[in-house]
């Protein structure tokens, strides 16, 4: 595997051997501030991080997966584009009115 | 009596129109378990009882060009929105049923799998990336 620059993703990073994770207990390991990797013997095992830290990195995941897909759809993206257009030009009806409108065109018919 | 207002843009307006007119079709049908029906129930919910109450914590934030939305769901109802610029405002920009053409989630899966592998990640789950890859 080519090896990533510990500091390229987190400045925070720092390199640690598996003997420091055996001597963590909980109340370290709740107020830890840098993002460790464990590594034995030169060879980086795993990563030991924040929990917020890690929700948020899954919320960037997510929210880069969500605009992928909706990157993805030509007409979609379009349409919110186009959306964002009539926003800021004050283009908007209240959901009660669209509602209200259905209504009446329903009495019509 | 809602937190906040809800606004929709023209191109929300024309797709909620056309998912509550085919729910009416479907409800003047008997019809009234229908999937459109049910479209219609998920996007009012996600209207009136996700966005209007706590729309920051409903939805996902979605990024680059695209920043500043927000993607709330309920089964497959997909609603994008943003803040309005009047105060306790939200604006729908578009309401759309999903990704339910086969093509859309093979392409949100490829994209998945491109992250997974580019990370590196396949080495803590290779099974994972492997069924993914061969997608």
């Amino acid at each position: 595997m080519a090896s990533i620059p510990n500091s390229y993703i987190n400045p925070n990073v720092r390199t640690v051997g598996v003997s420091k994770l055996r001597s963590m207990n909980a109340s370290q390991l709740k107020g830890i501030d840098k993002t460790l990797v464990i590594q034995e013997y030169d060879q980086p095992l795993a990563v030991l991080l924040k929990y917020e830290e890690f929700l948020a990195m899954q919320r960037q995941l997510l929210a880069a997966l969500e605009t992928q897909v909706v990157i993805s759809d030509p007409d979609e993206l379009k349409s919110i584009l186009a959306a964002r257009k009539d926003l800021n030009a004050g283009n908007t009806r209240t959901i009660e009115q669209v509602r209200e409108s259905l209504t009446r065109a329903k009495e019509k018919a | 009596m809602n937190k906040y207002t809800v606004e929709l843009t023209p191109p929300a307006v024309r797709a909620y129109e056309l998912i509550h007119q085919s729910a009416s079709n479907c409800i003047a049908a008997g019809e009234t378990g229908g999937p459109k029906v049910l479209l219609l129930r998920s996007v009012d919910q996600v209207l009136d009882e996700d966005i209007a109450e706590r729309p920051f914590e409903a939805g996902t934030p979605l990024c680059a060009e695209l920043a500043g939305v927000y993607c709330a769901t309920r089964d497959k109802a997909f609603v994008y929105y943003e803040p309005s610029r009047r105060p306790l405002t939200i604006a729908i920009l578009f309401i759309s049923s999903g990704p339910t053409k086969a093509s859309h989630i093979e392409r949100a899966d490829a994209i998945l799998a491109q992250i997974l592998l580019s990370s590196g990640i396949q080495v803590l789950a290779p099974g994972m990336t492997a069924r993914l890859a061969a997608n």
